[in-house]
This record gives C-alpha cells, structure tokens and sequence, in this order.
C-alpha cells in the first residue's frame, strides 16, 4: 500500500502540474478537493483517466468520483479492491 | 451621449453576410456538420466550419491571402464588408478599433512550420495586421476574456465613444475552430457529438463553431441605421466561485444582468427578447435559468444561436449581439435550434419557432471560463 | 496607443493606495524592497520560494498554472493576504488586467500533451488556465472579489489606456475601487508584474498621503530603474 501511495503521489503531482508541491509536502490524507489542494471536478477528469491508464479502473459517474479521489489514501484503498489484475503498473 | 449601431457583418458557416445568416436562420438551417478538425490529430466533432473555398475566393478579391492568417482574412472581409454603405472613415484618428478573440492564431502554435513571423501567434500582432490593413492610426484595443471577451469588448467600445474618446468603433469579435480548442474541450467532454440542444432536457454538451463578427459604432446620429438602435449599457461580475465550472446557483450572471439594468435604468418588464448564451453543457444552461428567474425575466423570449453556428467563443458576444440587433429592428424572434423539450432547472421562455413581435429592448448575456458574467442592453432609440 | 478620456478634472478622486512589483527577482510593495533573489533564477524556482515567503499557505496556488502563479502573489502581496482587501461590497471591487502574452506559456505546454494522434492525451487540468483571464478567476475567488472584470491585451502596459478606463468605471458604473495592472509571463519564462490598488478619496488630498492615480504615476513606478538591474 506504502508503494502504491508513493506512486500515486508521484501521478498526481504530474498528471495536474502540480510542480511546487513535492510527494513529501502532499499528506496522503489531505483532502484532494474544496479545503484541500482546491482541485475541482476538471482535475478529477484528470484524475480519471490516470486510473483508467495506470491501473485499469473506471469510474462510474461523478458521485463516484468524490468518493474515490477524496484524498491519495482512498484512491489507493479503491485502487487495491479494484485493480484489474491483468493491467500493468 | 447615445452610442449607435452603424453597420454590421456576420461570417459563419451560413454565411459572408448579416443578411445570409438571417436568412438561414430564419429557414432554420443549420452550419454544424460532423466533421475532422485540422489534419494533425484526427479529431471528430459535431463543428460549425467558415466555408474555405469561400473565404479564399472573397480574400482573393481583396488582397493577397498568403499575407495573412485564417482568422485574419475572416476579419477582414467581416469588416470590410460592414463598412461599405456607411460613411464611417476608418483610417480618422476619430475611429478606434476594439478587438475581441480568446485564442487569435493558436492555429500558428499548433504548427509552428508557418510562414509568418514568431510573433505572430501573439494577439496584439493580429490586432495590429488587422488595423494596419484598415489604415487605422491607433492600436487596436484588445479584449481577451473567454467567452465573454465579445460583450466585453461592445461595452468597452461603448464607454470610450460615451466619454468622447472617439466617434467611431469598429468591433470584431472573432475566433477560429482549431485542433488545440478542440482536444481541450474533448478532455473536458464537453462536446456533443451532435448538433447541440441549448436550454434541452436532454442536452449533451456544446458545439465549437468559427466566425466572425463586426459591430460598427457611432456617436453621430447621421451615420447610424435608419432604426437608430442603441447599446445603452452593459456591465459584468464575477462568480468568485469555481474557475471552470458556472457557480450553481448563477450569482455572477444574476449580478452582471442586474448591474446592467440598474445602469441603463431599464425595467424587467421592457425587456422584449434575450439572447442567451445557450451553449447546451448540462450546467450552463441551468445556471442561466436561475440566474434568469432570480431576475425576474423567466418568461421573456430566450434562444440561444449556438445551434445555428456553434459557439464561437470570442466571436460569440458580437455575432449574437448583431442577431439581437437585427431581431429588433425586423421584429422578429428566431427560434432556438436544437431546443425540443424544457430541461433547466428553472422554467425559462425558449422560442420554438419563429415569430413577429415588436422588441424595443433586448438583452444579450453570457459566461465563460474563469467565472466571469456580462450583461448588455440595446434599445431603440424614442423608447427610453 | 488608444486613450480613454478622463473626466473632466475634480470630477472623481481616485488614489493609488498600494501597488506591488514583481520583476528580476526583486519584489517590490509600496517602494519598499520586499524580498529579492539573484535575477538568474529560473521563474519556478523563483515563484516557489516567493510563495513560501509570503506564507499565505493558500493551498489552492498549486494547481495554477504559472501565470495566476505570478498573478496570485503579486496581488497577495498588494492585498496582503486580503487583510487591504477594500472595506467595500465584494461586487463593489473591479479588476482590469493586461498583458502581452495571453496565456501563450501555458498554451505552449498544453500542446505538450497533444503532440500528435498516436501521443493524444490532452489535459484538462492545463486546459482550463489556457485563457489569460483565468489569473483574474483566481483572484476573485481568493479574495472574494465579485465585480467588473476584463483582460486586455497590448504589446507593452499602456497606462493611459487603463487609468482611463477605470477612471470612467470607478466614476459611471457601480465600481468602487479597483485592481489594475499588467501581468506578463513569456514562453522563455520572463516574467514581470505590477499591480496597482485604486480607491477614492474619501478625504482630502492634502490629509491623503497616497499617490494620485495617473497614468504617469504607474509608468513611473513600472519604469523603477533599480527594477530593471
């Protein structure tokens, strides 16, 4: 899970040009969206297709979305219940 | 001191002229076709194309095209065409140009094998072609504002000839349908893949569409058009909200149209017809039903053009402006292509189909990127 | 260069209260120098340690793009952290920007994710700030700031321009006070800022230390040699 927090640290800071955060500064439970980071539902567009390219997952609908992309720990929470097991990464 | 309307020109996929596209409209055709993007990346999109072979054999008349860009020959022929017939002198120290566009050449971006110069990708060398080709003595003012950048532009056009700056301006609002817009609202999926629905419950997202518009403007009497139609005013406000999404319950656009009503003195129940902005994306359009009802405007006569020839961003304030001009000096309603059912959150007055009415006062709205709003009033003149 | 008219003389006071500068990695408030870096360092680096300095800890600052990056701490500064914000209704406050470059940076690396049809993978996180007057959405959704808002473009900041255009605003439209100035960021990374808070007088000029608002006021701050080294 540790590994898969890093990576997904790493994808996040670059799929949103997030260049002056680094993976330390991004706590794994802080809230991605509203109070947090300020990331809005174009960024959860982009957070959508890292899931779909990375890991093989897609997202329902936007409820979905919020769920999933609350914070770096529930991404990878859904990503370990749901990772298609024939896709890379 | 009244700001007039001189003269106007609309190129669109309809159309070289206000009256082509009048025309079309009015027999309900429609420019936007299923078509590939540029001949880099493949796109597909429902998308509303200036014919090419058209607007080569128009420029062809008048200068030589490998001098300028796409967009460049398109304003041009826009403007010149609205100039003939009026008695405005272009290249007078009295006439300013105000020049509207969100992405100007991007084509040149895409494609940096051009053949122009580096700078021109830059939207003040555009401005600068374009007033150079008119003779005109002064910089052009350039608005850039999303899709706004037009209503802006006429209300910026408006305040320098009621403060005596100037006595004329021209006012172009323009933009082209380029690989780079298109892939951006692909990755929004934003786009529909058919022609777009404004204000429809089963709306599915918006069409990109290119054009140009000019809007030719007057503080002398004399030289406006026999109905003496006049922008009284306009104003804009921010969401202060979200940058890409329209706020939720339209508190930006409520306040853009309630600032230009409070200015011009206008009442709600004068308002004969609104131009919405209609891009048909599931949230734009509610937006503008609440923002409407907050008003109190509800139930006065709305479409939205962007069936006719798509949105076409920073041409888009003008174009429909000059709709909304002309709808009030035939009386005349047009429909909203592309609207079958209600579908907003709000109950809003969309026109179904074509109809007679007498319009003394219409309101043009719209909203764009970056939560910004803007409102504009025309009146005619003796009914203030 | 286009000119606005001013009104006629006395017909409305209007006083630069605060004004920032952000250039060659010197930072500027009210002629007071604020913070400088070596002029070599690279923008990114430039803007990161700037935002540390200002300490706003606004978390949204790191999904924008380099532009409202550049925009966001120039006007942070000027407002300090709002706490200048003026005492007016939030749609009382305009803001009217310009530039040169649009928003050509970020357009440049949105292209990055678009370079041909087998490497399609537009990005909307890029996408959305492809468009100059997103800095000016930043700021107002920061501040709170909900009235008139415009973007110009011009080769070079033309104050006459703006001074004349937010005299008229401030004096015939609901408008109170207003942020103007111009915020620029290149291809090459060259930036440049300066960001002037206009208000009435409500006073005096002779009690009112403040500049007067004039076009030759801006140009003369924007034109600050020791800027330019």
């Amino acid at each position: 899970m540790d590994k898969l927090i890093a990576q997904l640290k790493e994808l996040v800071i670059e799929e949103l040009f997030l260049e002056d955060l680094s993976p330390d500064d991004l706590d794994s439970g802080l809230p991605l969206f509203e109070e947090g980071l300020g990331l809005d539902s174009i960024d959860a567009l982009s957070l959508a297709v890292v899931l779909d390219k990375e890991y093989g997952i897609k997202l329902e609908d936007d409820d979905q979305r919020v769920e999933v992309f609350y914070s770096i720990e529930t991404m990878a929470r859904h990503i370990t219940e749901n990772r298609n097991q024939d896709h890379g990464g | 001191m009244p700001v007039y309307i001189a003269a106007d020109n609309m190129i669109t996929s309809l159309g070289f002229s206000t009256e082509e596209n009048m025309r079309q409209m009015i027999a309900g055709k429609t420019g936007l076709r299923n078509q590939v993007v540029g001949d880099r990346l493949g796109i597909s999109s429902c998308i509303s194309l200036v014919n090419s072979d058209r607007l080569h054999s128009e420029f062809h008349k008048i200068a030589d095209a490998k001098r300028f860009t796409r967009l460049e020959r398109m304003a041009i022929i826009s403007i010149r065409q609205a100039i003939e017939g009026t008695d405005i002198d272009v290249k007078s120290p009295k006439t300013i140009f105000v020049i509207s566009t969100t992405k100007g050449n991007i084509d040149l971006l895409e494609n940096p094998q051009h053949p122009y110069d580096s700078d021109r990708v830059q939207l003040w060398r555009t401005a600068r072609e374009i007033g150079f080709y008119f003779g005109n003595p002064h910089t052009p003012v350039i608005v850039s504002n999303a899709c706004i950048s037009g209503v802006l532009a006429l209300i910026t056009a408006h305040r320098l000839l009621e403060s005596s700056s100037y006595e004329n301006a021209v006012v172009l609002g323009g933009d082209i349908v380029s690989e780079f817009v298109a892939a951006g609202f692909q990755s929004f999926k934003a786009l529909s893949a058919a022609p777009c629905m404004p204000y429809d419950k089963n709306r599915d997202g918006l069409n990109l569409g290119e054009g140009c518009g000019t809007m030719i403007l007057t503080s002398d009497p004399g030289k406006a058009t026999a109905e003496k139609i006049v922008i009284r005013g306009g104003s804009s406000a921010n969401d202060a909200n979200h940058i890409s999404g329209p706020s939720r319950d339209g508190e930006g656009l409520y306040r853009a149209i309630r600032q230009t009503l409070k200015a011009t003195g206008e009442s709600v129940e004068n308002i004969g017809y609104i131009s919405g902005h209609g891009t048909a994306t599931p949230y734009n359009d509610d937006m503008e039903s609440l923002a409407l009802n907050r008003m109190g405007l509800d139930s006065v006569p709305i479409n939205s053009l962007k069936g006719y020839f798509g949105h076409t961003l920073g041409a888009a304030g003008v174009l429909e402006s000059i709709v909304a001009v002309r709808s009030m000096s035939e009386n005349l309603l047009v429909a909203a292509k592309g609207f079958q059912q209600k579908g907003t959150a709000k109950n809003i007055n969309i026109i179904c189909e074509n109809q007679n009415r007498t319009i003394n006062h219409s309101l043009k709205m719209a909203s764009g990127f970056g939560g910004c709003n803007a409102g504009i009033l025309f009146s005619k003149e003796g009914s203030y | 260069m286009p000119e606005f008219c001013s009104p006629k003389k006395g017909a409305i006071d209007l006083a630069v209260s605060r004004y920032c500068l952000v250039r060659n990695g010197k930072v500027v408030l009210n002629d007071k120098l604020l913070y400088e870096e070596d002029r070599s360092t690279d923008f990114p680096s430039f803007i990161r340690s700037l935002y540390k300095k200002d300490g706003s800890d606004y978390r949204k600052f790191f999904k924008m793009d380099r532009l409202s990056k550049l925009g966001f701490l120039t006007a942070d500064i000027l407002l300090e952290k709002g706490q200048h914000k003026p005492d007016l209704k939030d749609e009382e406050i305009a803001i009217v920007i310009s530039n040169s470059q649009s928003s050509l940076e970020t357009d440049a690396r949105f292209l990055e994710t678009i370079p041909d049809k087998a490497n399609y993978f537009p990005n909307p996180a890029l996408f959305v700030y492809t468009l100059p007057n997103l800095m000016v959405g930043e700021l107002c959704i920061r501040y709170r700031i909900k009235g008139e808002n415009i973007f110009f473009i011009s080769q070079k900041p033309d104050f006459d321009f703006l001074h004349g255009y937010v005299t008229n605003m401030l004096q015939f439209t609901a408008m109170k006070a207003a942020i103007t100035g111009w915020v620029d960021l290149d291809m090459q990374l060259n930036y440049e800022a300066v960001l002037f808070l206009v208000e009435e007088r409500n006073c005096s000029s002779a009690d009112d230390q403040r500049l007067p608002f004039h076009s030759k006021t801006m140009e003369e701050l924007y034109c600050k040699q020791y800027m330019r080294e």
